[in-house]
């Protein structure tokens, strides 16, 4: 599989998940946002490990 | 077109689909249970791409704890049930102008950097937990144990200000 495709999912999710932090007005709705942004390290570091290995 | 990419492709667009209802949606719950048919995507997409034990602690950890967190957040904080009219901020333009913006800047190098780079799902144990562990406590220890001096600042923070509230 190209690595461009988690590589995408991963930024929309982290763009998303930025505009979710900045746009919204509810605190837990806020929380969701990071949740978001921090789905989109998983893959990364997961890119990495499938280069090192 | 492989059979893996196509469901990786299936799995991402309905990741990226909710997220999106996550982002405009004008219930509460209802966004934290589409936040529940995101992770779950994720969760998918991870085994496609051989991680089964990623796959696993994201079913756990985030559609188990997080998404029961974050209701019990609502339900606790008496949160309005139905929908809410003035949930997203008159700047909701600039935010999303940034995150258009982050998003482009992000695919454009990362389409220039790994354009003829591929992932190789079958090529040895990569996905399973000893893998993983060895990786986690070999290469990656210091930001293991900084990530966990965080989490333990962050818990006496929590009870040092639950108990200030309760005092005053």
């Amino acid at each position: 599989m190209s690595l461009l495709f988690p590589l995408v999912v991963s930024s929309l999710l982290f763009s998303i998940g930025t505009y979710v932090v900045m746009a919204r007005r509810h605190a837990v709705l806020v929380l969701m946002g990071v949740e978001l942004v921090l789905q989109r390290g998983q893959p990364q570091s997961r890119r990495v490990r499938c280069l090192v290995a | 077109m492989s059979l893996v990419e196509v469901l990786f492709l299936l799995l991402g667009a309905m990741a990226v689909g909710s997220a999106l209802l996550v982002a405009v949606g004008r219930n509460l719950v209802h966004c934290a249970l589409w936040l529940v048919v995101t992770l779950g995507a994720l969760a998918g997409c991870y085994l496609l791409l051989a991680a089964e034990f990623v796959a696993w602690v994201q079913v756990l950890i985030y559609l188990g704890a997080v998404v029961v967190l974050l209701l019990f957040a609502l339900m606790l904080t008496r949160a309005p049930a139905g929908p809410i009219d003035d949930l997203t901020s008159s700047n909701w333009i600039v935010a999303a102008g940034t995150a258009v913006a982050a998003a482009l800047v992000l695919i454009v190098s990362f389409a220039a950097g790994f354009e003829d780079a591929s992932i190789r799902i079958g090529s040895g144990d990569i996905g399973t937990a000893s893998a993983l562990g060895t990786s986690l406590f070999g290469a990656w220890v210091l930001g293991f144990e900084l990530l966990s001096v965080l989490l333990l600042a962050a818990l006496v923070a929590a009870i040092v200000l639950s108990r200030r509230q309760e005092r005053s």
